[in-house]
């Protein structure tokens, strides 16, 4: 995607428990990148998020499955690519609900769109789905 | 996860999660709390003090457990959350959407005022 991004490749199986790895890896990174904490915290959720939903609808609660997660480190941002070989998701369905709309879930997918600067799906792959987030570089989320 | 009950007062459940609040942890942590909420007389205390990290199906049961309190006209209420808690619920625009006390005696002050 970019010649000149550092680039860093995590696996986790797609158990829940796993989860909280994420937190480790990206907290860790982040904050030695100098990334706020407040935006070392909502990255990771945003990251969290998308793997629960991998979990939950690419692998229907499976938990034998893998989820590759590749972390690109470019000039202009940080790039989190989320690969599953699950279901592939229907894309007019996931809309992140109304937030006046109260009610337990449907949250995960807000989140991320409104924490990352993009949020994209490949379905086009043979297996599975690879989706693509992206967070510029700003005051508090700065270069490496 | 863990999850500490204490009554400060008869009839005031505190309900104490521990550690990480997401789709692993949430499971165990939805069957105390409405356990809890169920037992409770007069109202219950959800202390986030010791929550590291929460996701959005942390706050679905966090939602959950104000419904079930409503259903039985029972005060409900947030208190000690850490920054990780505030952003999600900031996140989510939820912050006024539940009842938050600073503290766990001033939780329990608005519970006995309003029972």
């Amino acid at each position: 995607m970019d010649a000149a991004a550092d680039r860093l490749t995590l696996s986790i199986p797609s158990h829940p428990r796993y989860l909280c790895v994420l937190q480790g890896f990206f907290g860790n990174l982040l904050a030695s990148l100098g990334v706020s904490s407040y935006e070392v915290m909502r990255v990771a959720l945003a990251v969290h998020e998308a793997c629960a939903n991998v979990i939950a609808h690419s692998y229907q609660g499976d938990t034998g499955q893998r989820i590759d997660l590749t972390v690109l480190l470019t000039p202009e941002a940080l790039v989190v690519e989320i690969r599953d070989y699950g279901l592939k998701p229907d894309l007019a369905a996931i809309q992140p609900r109304a937030l006046q709309d109260v009610r337990p879930g449907g949250l995960g997918t807000y989140f991320m769109r409104s924490i990352m600067d993009s949020v994209t799906y490949d379905v086009s792959l043979d297996t599975g789905t690879l989706l693509r987030m992206t967070k510029r570089w700003s005051m508090s989320c700065t270069s490496p | 996860m863990h999850v500490a009950i204490e009554s400060p007062q008869p009839g005031i459940t505190v309900v104490r999660p521990q550690g990480t609040l997401d789709m692993n942890s949430v499971p165990a942590f939805h069957h105390v709390l409405e356990a809890e909420v169920q037992r409770a007389g007069r109202g219950v205390i959800v202390a986030l003090a010791e929550v590291t990290f929460m996701d959005s199906s942390g706050i679905a049961v966090l939602i959950e457990g104000l419904r079930w309190s409503r259903g039985r006209a029972l005060p409900y209420v947030l208190t000690q959350l850490t920054p990780a808690v505030q952003m999600v619920l900031e996140l989510a625009r939820l912050e006024h959407f539940f009842t938050i006390a600073e503290s766990v005696e001033d939780a329990v002050a608005r519970i006995a005022q309003a029972s």
